[in-house]
């Protein structure tokens, strides 16, 4: 990593100006970058593990002056192959369900919002495939169809179809259980 | 020639190239099915983000997160400027380093013991700190500070930190 090691002169100056773009860039993806990670590895501590080591790998790069041209998909894509490799090593962690591994070990283990959250792991996303569930996590932290392609390894054009697919099973789960709250509410008497 | 829905998609999600863009706005113009079922594609993304929501409000990394980033580029600088090798780059790495040290002590059975018991007991914190005793105390400190050199320096090569660093 010898390449990677700063030069006396001006080294100091060029780890800070990679630092404060390191705190902006945190500020703004950590927590998708831990989501996605939760939704990956479905364990909260090696998330965090897979978005520290991304910001560090982050900075070893720019800081060798390496330029990143989308700074948001290489950090997902770093997240991504990091805890895949760690997943590959281990199959068990694919067998806990989400909301294992993130209602608990929080600020606020409030019973009624963890019991909502796994009953919403169970209705939709028990509903996609590894794929799809990866495309919806990327869409709603906010990336461009380019960058969810990139960090995939998908042609554009297949982006915009996967979405499609993922809201509307989505969306047929909903209106599902809908229906059946209002048949149940019309048609079975309450009891006294 | 209708739209399909990924394109539906694109187009809904201003994710349509300018000319594809202005395309798809001519055709929607013009045919009911697919302004219909732009309207459907719009209404159940609606759908899917609000029923997103109370994940993404679970779903918190931990508040200490950008502190600990920070601590690993400062250790990463501090063993560039030595001049020693990598240092520890993450935990996960961190803690497969130190399962190898004990291992090499203690032997795969005792090594998986031990690994359960220390670091468990502050696993955020500081790895190499929850297992600095254990090692001490079966060691002594003079084996135990070159296990953890050994630790740090990424289980091969010179050791780049001080024991007391660690």
């Amino acid at each position: 990593m010898t390449e990677n090691r700063p030069s006396p002169e001006g080294a100091d100056w060029c780890a800070e100006t990679t630092e404060r773009e390191i705190i902006l860039l945190y500020r703004e993806n950590a927590a998708g970058l831990f989501r996605y990670g939760v939704v990956l590895a479905r364990n909260r501590e090696a998330a965090q593990d897979a978005v520290q080591e991304a910001f560090l790998r982050y900075f070893i790069a720019r800081n060798g002056g390496q330029e990143v041209e989308r700074p948001k998909a290489w950090l997902f894509q770093v997240v991504r192959n990091l805890l895949l490799d760690s997943l590959k090593a281990s199959t068990k962690r694919r067998e806990v369900g989400l909301e294992a591994a993130c209602g608990r070990a929080d600020a606020r283990p409030d019973p009624e919002s963890e019991y909502r959250l796994a009953e919403m792991s169970r209705r939709y996303w028990g509903l996609l495939s590894p794929r799809e569930l990866e495309c919806f996590r990327l869409r709603a932290e906010g990336l461009r169809y380019q960058e969810i392609a990139e960090v995939l390894v998908l042609r554009p054009g297949t982006v915009g179809a996967l979405l499609a697919r993922v809201q509307k099973k989505i969306r047929e789960e909903h209106e599902g259980s809908r229906r059946a709250a209002v048949f149940v509410e019309r048609e079975l008497p309450h009891a006294p | 020639m209708h739209l399909d829905a990924g394109t539906l998609a694109a187009y809904s999600d201003g994710e349509l190239s300018e000319p594809a863009a202005g395309r798809a706005a001519r055709h929607l113009k013009s045919c009911r099915r697919c302004a219909e079922e732009a309207e459907r594609i719009r209404a159940e993304r609606e759908v899917a983000l609000a029923a997103d929501a109370l994940f993404r409000l679970q779903c918190v990394p931990p508040q200490d997160g950008l502190e600990r980033v920070r601590s690993c580029i400062q250790e990463w600088l501090r063993s560039a400027a030595a001049g020693g090798a990598m240092p520890a780059s993450s935990a996960a790495d961190l803690r497969r380093r130190i399962g190898a040290q004990l291992e090499l002590y203690f032997g795969s059975e005792t090594a998986a013991l031990l690994e359960k018991v220390a670091p468990s007991r502050r696993p955020a914190d500081d790895p190499i700190a929850a297992v600095e005793p254990l090692l001490t105390a079966f060691l002594g400190r003079k084996a135990a500070a070159a296990a953890i050199r050994q630790i740090m320096a990424g289980g091969a090569g010179r050791p780049t930190l001080a024991p007391d660093a660690a």
